[in-house]
């Protein structure tokens, strides 16, 4: 059944000309198994460059999108090839692809709609910084209050999801920081959405599109959309 | 009375100004529908001041300047808001379009390169 299945790997890149080379290749090598397609946000870097020159496939918008209608691109694509699974892996390097199959044999095994790799679950690897750990902490209380479900993790990208919620997300994704206000999208329609623990590592170049500065914006507009979410049905 | 001489001149020149632009299609008469109606409730005022009094009064509202600022104030956000609503429509709307742009660009790529 895991052989079978279509399965595809979204790779959003924006300004990813630092890292973009070595994770595709590294996914080339590492799970054969599975499709790739990166998603090339209008960088203004030459990333697009980097992706002609070594012939990776990728889907480029003429329309810098942020984060969500790049990735919201990727489900669209699975959707049109008839992927099975399709899961996000950041173009930095972050999210280690040798625990793909873990995902999947998770997402097999539990009927799961979507399986989340969680870094707090064994708490290995790159932990994140403490502020941002009490962030997350947050968001898993708030999705507990209003879901009863426990996600330990409600932040990672790096998610595989079935086909029923490619379905949905290709229909309705949001726009940026779009990770907590899915997994509650998700949960009120009584879909499945699990964990495995992972490992990740620290970001390999680049900058992270979480600063600083934003961060106010982000605990505000994730709560907001998270609490918005809960009452839409 | 100059004063409202100069206010109802302006005020003509602004809406031909304002439906030349609609003429030109620089502007979408949906969006600048709330625009006229301010012009035309300014202008009636500015033609019968004695409206003013009357809402006014009507209001509770001693002064009919404290009125001038409020109607200005409750139609600007009107304005605003009629403007965040487009914006939001247009963006979810430019979303689509750039998506479907670029898999229908993915899919001709790959037509050229004979892979399906």
């Amino acid at each position: 059944m895991i052989d079978n299945m279509k399965k595809l790997i979204i790779i959003p890149a924006y300004n990813e000309s630092a890292n973009i080379k070595d994770t595709v290749e590294n996914i080339i090598k590492t799970v054969p198994d599975f499709d790739y397609v990166v998603i090339n946000d209008q960088s203004k870097d030459n990333t697009l460059e980097i992706l002609q020159k070594n012939h990776f496939n990728y889907v480029s918008l003429p329309v810098n999108l942020g984060i969500g209608g790049a990735v919201q691109t990727g489900y669209k694509y699975a959707l049109e090839n008839g992927y099975d699974a399709a899961v996000q892996v950041d173009a930095d390097g972050q999210h280690d692809v040798s625990y793909l199959n873990d995902l999947v044999k998770k997402m097999e095994n539990e009927q799961a709609d979507m399986v989340i790799g969680s870094r707090f679950i064994t708490n290995e690897g790159f932990q994140s910084t403490f502020m941002r750990r009490v962030g997350i902490n947050y968001f898993t209380r708030m999705i507990k209050h209003l879901t009863g479900h426990t996600i330990t993790d409600p932040t990672s990208g790096f998610r595989l999801a079935d086909k029923k919620v490619i379905q949905l997300f290709a229909k309705s994704y949001p726009r940026d920081y779009p990770e907590p206000e899915s997994i509650v999208f998700l949960l009120l329609k009584n879909l499945k959405v699990v964990e495995v623990p992972v490992k990740m590592k620290e970001r390999q170049g680049g900058v992270s599109s979480i600063r600083m500065w934003s961060s106010a914006y982000y605990m505000i507009k994730v709560s907001l959309a998270i609490l918005i979410e809960s009452i839409r049905k | 009375m100059q004063l409202r001489i100069i206010l109802i001149i302006m005020l003509i020149i602004t809406t031909v100004v304002m439906i030349g632009q609609i003429k030109k299609r620089n502007l979408e008469l949906q969006y600048t529908l709330s625009w006229l109606l301010l012009l035309f409730i300014i202008l009636l005022v500015a033609i019968f001041p004695g409206i003013l009094n009357w809402i006014s009064g009507l209001f509770g509202i001693e002064l009919p300047i404290n009125m001038i600022f409020f109607l200005g104030f409750v139609f600007t956000l009107l304005i605003v808001y009629r403007l965040t609503e487009a914006a939001s429509k247009m963006s979810r709307e430019i979303t689509e379009l750039t998506q479907k742009i670029a898999l229908l660009d993915k899919k001709n790529k790959n037509k050229d390169d004979g892979v399906e």
